[in-house]
């Protein structure tokens, strides 16, 4: 079926746009965005996950406000025919400049929670190196994702009360991956189950300063051993000076004595000839994004065939402990940042499961 | 490496834009554009090639006036960085809304042709059935093809006279297509040579009238067994009709007597849902595409590595026998055409090597 995509001459099969090369359930293609202010009171996250081999594309909208409430949005619908069309209910998606601007909205609705905010980048993206792993044979993982930081404007409305976002006091980031994604999703039928990690760490990071920026992504075993790293650092759009690859990140984090949420961080970025940022990294606000559907939630998750067309939405009252107990797992962690002089802010994201000696972990 | 075709969702595969899945030499991607007005006095087709397994972004255009004297530019470029541009030194193509209108433009240059146009889409664009061949076992071409008909507006610059183009007389069919296509580019070294087909007739043809258009492609051997056979109607933007493909398309056209070149002809074409529609053509003009790159002319082949930037340009009389014979092989006739009582245009190709009975041709 010929789509909008199909105008551009940029094909990689031998077919239409419509269609991914493979057939596999687990074709994924998802954006991610953040926006939130440096004060950590308002944080807003939103994704689209587009599922072309289970007609599906689904996505949420969350903001957290004062680390008291966090409102959710969610909403899926039949991909086809609608196939090039970023748009589930009343969500909206819009490349107003490819690689520059980008427009997310959630027009109006019975939940109480809608928004348009326009990202602008300010740096060039990050591109990752590729996660490709194979489980028993089969390709497990076969990810390609670019990371932009930037400034949003526009606004966000929660119970009739308007929030002006002021580019000058936010921040946003956010995310584009493609391919084959096993994990946070439905599970397969049919196959013999996976293992259960004795333990695993996860962490991204997400930082812009006035005149730099950088990403990570580090998986690890419980022994420190690294299963993948991609890093980055790139400097403002119209700077002569390309983005580099990071060659190694040194992590030390804080947690939570009750819950493995991070309290501050000492992380270490190197790179070539010597390149070497020390940060410091303190929490100040989180959006949960369990809620959201990674990993189930409330009867949605991500990837979920949930009708031809469905919505909901919930509110969760994240000061209380029983809650985020419940709901924390990959959570958006918004922090300000230092390095030196500088101070910047952004987004991590550490998940820790099972055993992991360096901070004091033994089992689940 | 990101390009701008990765912001949109609609990856393929896990990889960039700037990759295709396979790393055959034979991967390309074409559009075309046929441009040309109701009376003869101007023809002219141009297009791009994309190549991105050798590096290689092409473009030529060429343009009849008056059925008489045809001018050429060709030109390529080393592909990367800029692939996510369809710019070849004056040539540039732009798409202004998918599927609806795009922008073609050669500027000023010493070749002495040169224009700035717009083509707008009055037709939903027809997906051609796909074209899969084998040849020894190994996949001979593997393409998608979608077509489309338009109008024109804007200017054709030539030897220093304007034409300006308005939408009420000038019509363009044009396509896009991208796979595996190994004809009409350069041979390959090391491997067993094809076999010459004893004979051989292709024929393309895109069509507009007022109430409704038509695409039809057939390949045929010499003895008019079907080998391909993909077409269908399809009604102007607005009209609430369904698409019909057919189930046969049956030619007959008259030939030149010095040459294989369509003089008149009729095509009927039997459609899936019952019924027949039997066209009449009446020639305007032609273009021969040769000269443009196809098949090799003047040292310039489609997806041939020229160096990292190339141009040329040329023009030819092909009121003069030897020249036209030279230069005539794939030629792109417009053509008055009738129908039911209505007056439409379209363009047409026809190609008959070798032997093939039917038209009265014993051999090559």
């Amino acid at each position: 079926m010929l789509t909008r995509y199909d105008e551009f001459m940029c094909h990689q099969i031998p077919s239409t746009m419509d269609h991914p090369h493979t057939s596999a359930r687990e074709w994924t293609e998802r954006t991610w965005f953040s926006a939130h202010d440096i004060s950590g009171k308002m944080h807003m996250v939103s994704s689209i996950g587009l599922y072309p081999n289970r007609n599906i594309i689904d996505t949420y909208g969350a903001v957290a406000i004062d680390g008291k409430m966090e409102y959710l949005v969610r909403a899926s619908r039949e991909l086809r025919p609608a196939r090039d069309e970023t748009k589930i209910g009343p969500f909206t998606y819009e490349i107003v400049e490819p690689m520059k601007k980008v427009r997310k909205s959630l027009a109006e609705n019975e939940h109480g929670l809608s928004y348009d905010i326009l990202f602008d980048a300010s740096f060039p993206a990050l591109e990752e190196q590729p996660q490709f792993s194979r489980h028993r044979g089969r390709v497990q993982e076969n990810i390609v994702r670019y990371v932009q930081m930037g400034r949003p404007s526009g606004w966000i409305k929660v119970d009739g009360k308007t929030y002006e976002i002021d580019s000058n006091t936010w921040r946003a980031e956010r995310d584009h991956s493609w391919g084959i994604r096993r994990g946070g999703g439905v599970p397969e039928m049919g196959v013999q189950p996976g293992e259960i990690p004795e333990g695993y760490l996860f962490n991204f990071l997400v930082v812009q300063f006035d005149s730099w920026c950088a990403s990570y992504h580090i998986r690890e075993l419980w022994d420190g051993t690294r299963l993948m790293f991609s890093g980055g650092i790139a400097y403002p759009l119209g700077n002569p000076v390309k983005e580099m690859p990071l060659t190694d990140v040194d992590h030390s984090f804080k947690f939570r004595p009750d819950m493995r949420f991070p309290t501050g961080a000492d992380v270490v970025l190197k790179g070539p000839d010597g390149l070497k940022k020390e940060l410091s990294l303190k929490p100040l606000g989180c959006c949960y994004l369990r809620p959201g559907g990674y990993f189930g939630y409330n009867e949605f998750t991500h990837g979920l065939w949930m009708g031809q067309s469905w919505m909901d939405g919930l509110r969760l009252d994240i000061s209380d402990p029983a809650v985020v107990k419940d709901i924390s797992f990959l959570d958006d962690v918004m922090c300000e940042v230092r390095c030196g002089d500088e101070v910047g802010y952004g987004i991590t994201e550490i998940v820790v499961t099972g055993k992991y000696p360096r901070y004091g972990y033994e089992g689940y | 490496m990101l390009t701008k075709y990765d912001e949109y969702l609609c990856h393929q595969i896990p990889s960039t834009f700037d990759h295709v899945e396979t790393s055959s030499r034979q991967w390309t991607e074409r559009i075309i554009l046929h441009t040309h007005d109701t009376t003869g006095q101007l023809h002219m087709s141009n297009g791009f090639g994309l190549y991105q397994n050798r590096n290689i972004i092409d473009a030529f255009a060429c343009l009849t006036v008056d059925g008489k004297t045809q001018y050429n530019v060709r030109a390529s470029r080393e592909l990367l960085p800029q692939i996510d541009e369809i710019k070849v030194g004056p040539f540039s193509y732009e798409v202004t809304e998918p599927l609806k209108k795009v922008r073609y433009t050669l500027q000023d240059n010493e070749y002495g042709l040169s224009y700035d146009l717009i083509f707008n889409g009055v037709m939903p664009a027809h997906e051609e059935d796909s074209q899969f061949f084998r040849l020894k076992g190994r996949v001979e071409e593997d393409m998608r093809r979608f077509d489309q008909v338009g109008r024109a507006s804007g200017w054709i610059k030539v030897e220093g006279k304007t034409y300006n183009l308005d939408e009420s007389n000038f019509y363009v069919e044009r396509d896009h297509s991208w796979g595996i296509r190994r004809g009409g580019g350069v041979p390959e070294t090391g491997i067993e040579p094809g076999d010459i087909p004893e004979g051989y007739l292709y024929s393309w043809g895109v069509i507009q009238f007022p109430s409704w258009g038509g695409a039809y492609h057939i390949r045929e051997s010499w003895d008019s067994k079907p080998l391909l056979a993909s077409g269908g109607i399809f009604y102007p933007y607005g009209i609430d009709k369904e698409d019909q493909h057919f189930t046969a398309i049956e030619h007959n056209f008259q030939l030149r007597r010095d040459l294989r070149k369509i003089n008149s002809g009729e095509l009927t074409f039997h459609l899936a849902g019952g019924g027949q529609k039997t066209i009449s053509m009446r020639p305007l003009s032609f273009c021969c595409m040769k000269a443009g790159g196809y098949f090799g002319y003047r040292d310039f082949v489609h997806g041939q590595w020229m160096g990292p930037y190339f141009i040329d340009g040329f023009k030819l009389d092909l009121s003069d026998p030897a020249v036209l014979a030279d230069v005539s092989f794939l030629d792109n006739t417009s053509c008055e055409l009738q129908c039911d009582g209505e007056t439409g245009y379209g363009v047409f190709e026809l190609v008959i090597t070798g032997k093939y009975p039917k038209y009265n041709f014993a051999g090559y």
